[in-house]
């Protein structure tokens, strides 16, 4: 998860929980978390002066967050949902390179700052082209679903990827 | 249920033709869709009675479905009452559907019609009463559908999404 922006209707930023988002990915999980806990360790990462040793990233938080590779977005060109209601372009991390690169796990938002989420049924398919904006060749298609969660942090990934066809 | 003539020798899609099904589709009460399947679409409503469900329900062939599609599991009938504008782009329809009827609830302006993967038109369904369309979806080769209320009229179908 990540850490909540508010907690209505009692405000809380904990230390201990703060760990635990930290280490386990869960701000309110019950995880055990070894004392003492420095800010300084949470931060820069490491165990100088802390019962754990805190990673550089919270990679078991998503999307941790999802422009931190890479140097921009890349597009995805002339995506149609399942019904017919949305067409038009989803964004994801320049990291991934060409859309034949995407698949299961990764992210796509509806903006290039990567930062709206599609909010709605998230079957979707992609007509092929012989761009580099497309998933599959000229002459396929492309199927997938995007499993869409709406928490402290917004984020949309591909749950599932079917091969070209 | 009669199911007639192909529309395109690339297009799995028949016309069909039900008996009347005296449906007063002005007297009854509709709700805006509620985004399940169409996301965020305000000029599509839909009636709930389950009785008039299985009115429409009846008049199919489940005879001839079965053969067409034989693992379909489920038949979802629903009663649509489109307003001018309403507008769904070509797609293929979800995975979870494996075909879909759609009925003329009166003499509609408008009827689904069937595009190539290029967006190229191939062919468009009967707008006329008691008339449609039987597609097969998610076969080769890839077909799309659409369907745009481009008139001043509102459009009244009943669609069975063959599961």
């Amino acid at each position: 998860m990540a850490v909540p922006i508010s907690s209505c209707p009692n405000p809380e930023v904990s230390m201990l929980k703060l760990a635990r988002e930290a280490l386990f990915g869960d701000y309110n999980g019950s995880d055990t978390v070894t004392g003492p806990i420095s800010l300084y360790d949470m931060i820069n990462s490491g165990s100088a002066s802390s019962g754990n040793t805190y990673p550089a990233v919270n990679t078991s938080s998503e999307p941790n967050p999802v422009t931190r590779n890479g140097t921009g977005s890349l597009e995805l060109t002339n995506v149609t949902d399942g019904m017919g209601t949305f067409t038009g372009s989803l964004y994801y991390n320049s990291d991934i390179g060409n859309a034949s690169n995407l698949g299961l796990g990764d992210y796509l938002y509806l903006n290039e700052a990567l930062s709206e989420v599609y909010c709605g049924p998230g079957n979707f398919n992609q007509p092929g082209s012989s761009s580099t904006t497309t998933h599959c060749p000229a002459g396929q298609n492309w199927y997938f679903v995007l499993n869409i969660v709406v928490g402290a942090v917004d984020y949309s990934k591909i749950g599932q990827s079917d091969a070209c066809s | 249920m009669i199911v007639k003539n192909k529309l395109h020798k690339d297009v799995l899609a028949w016309e069909v033709e039900v008996e009347d099904l005296n449906i007063d589709v002005e007297s009854l009460n509709y709700k805006l869709q509620d985004g399940s399947l169409f996301n965020k679409i305000t000029t599509r409503f839909e009636n709930h009675n389950k009785e008039l469900k299985q009115k429409v329900l009846n008049a199919l062939d489940l005879e001839a479905i079965k053969i067409i599609i034989p693992e379909y599991k489920e038949i979802d009938i629903k009663i649509f009452k489109d307003a001018p504008g309403f507008k769904l782009v070509p797609h293929y329809d979800n995975r979870d559907h494996k075909g879909f009827i759609m009925i003329n609830l009166i003499d509609n302006i408008n009827s689904t019609v069937f595009y190539n993967i290029n967006e190229e038109l191939l062919c468009e369904a009967s707008n006329k009463k008691n008339k449609g369309v039987f597609h097969v979806l998610h076969q080769r080769p890839h077909v799309m559908h659409a369907i745009e209320n481009t008139s001043n009229k509102i459009r009244y179908t009943t669609i069975a999404f063959i599961k």
